[in-house]
């Protein structure tokens, strides 16, 4: 069973307990929710990059150096 | 500057999903805290993903930007209106050698009532490097938030919220007031 470890600095008290089951369910939740953030914004980073490189493709398909295309893109 | 130790938690049992800190004295200026350890989870090595809330507040009042860099592959992002601070990828156990994660988060004028804006939150956060897996073991994170409310911080949870993935024995959670003296 999850737990959690309650700390009271006011007592200096910690004591662990179980979850309820209503927490658990948040936490999941939690879980849920912020590995979709994470797997989007990932994926967005990627397409970003993946973006780049395309276009720096195309730009050295026009002609231009490496350098040339560094000092428009970096 | 200086730091006292308000709570100092090691986890000793093996289902701990998060810790709780209430009771938190009003009297310093700033909070910082110390999270040395990782998750249970053997899983892929970049997860899991953990979380910070103040005040138990899950509303969607937490803003922030961040950075962060697996192996060779960075990435940047920001997040308006979530409902807590989370982290990604702050280590767990795929490889015997891996993955210790450490977190230092910092509250400025945690007291503060009366700020528009509300309490920023600054974290950083590392893990130990893999050779196991190589470079792309490793994993740093800048973070910058941002909780939109105007609330004396009392309570601080910091966890692993996926099921079955727990905060690893012997990791360690130490918070800290702040005195500019």
């Amino acid at each position: 069973m999850p737990t959690k470890i309650l700390i009271d600095c006011s007592t200096g008290t910690q004591t662990e307990v179980e979850l309820t089951a209503e927490e658990i369910a948040t936490s999941e939740a939690r879980a849920t929710r912020i590995a979709e953030e994470r797997t989007a914004m990932e994926a967005a980073e990627a397409e970003t990059a993946a973006n780049k490189a395309s276009g720096q493709a195309k730009l050295a398909d026009l002609g231009l150096s490496a350098d040339e295309i560094t000092a428009l893109v970096g | 500057m200086s730091h006292t130790l308000l709570s100092h938690t090691k986890v000793t049992g093996t289902t701990t999903s998060f810790v709780d800190i209430t009771g938190i004295d009003q009297t310093y200026q700033d909070l910082c805290y110390w999270f040395v350890g990782h998750a249970s989870d053997t899983g892929t090595y970049t997860n899991p993903e953990c979380y910070t809330l103040f005040n138990n507040d899950s509303g969607a009042n937490h803003t922030a930007q961040r950075v962060w860099t697996h192996g060779t592959a960075k990435y940047a992002s920001n997040t308006d209106n979530a409902n807590e601070f989370w982290f990604a990828g702050l280590g767990n156990k795929q490889h015997s050698n891996n993955s210790g994660g450490t977190i230092f988060g910092y509250i400025p004028n945690y007291t503060a009532t009366t700020n528009y804006q509300g309490h920023t939150f600054w974290a950083w956060g590392g893990t130990v490097g893999d050779s196991a897996i190589g470079a792309t073991g490793s994993m740093i994170l800048q973070y910058t938030g941002q909780w939109t409310q105007e609330t004396a911080i009392n309570q601080i949870e910091f966890g692993y919220p996926a099921a079955g993935i727990y905060i690893a024995q012997n990791s360690t959670f130490s918070l800290y007031g702040v005195k500019n003296s």
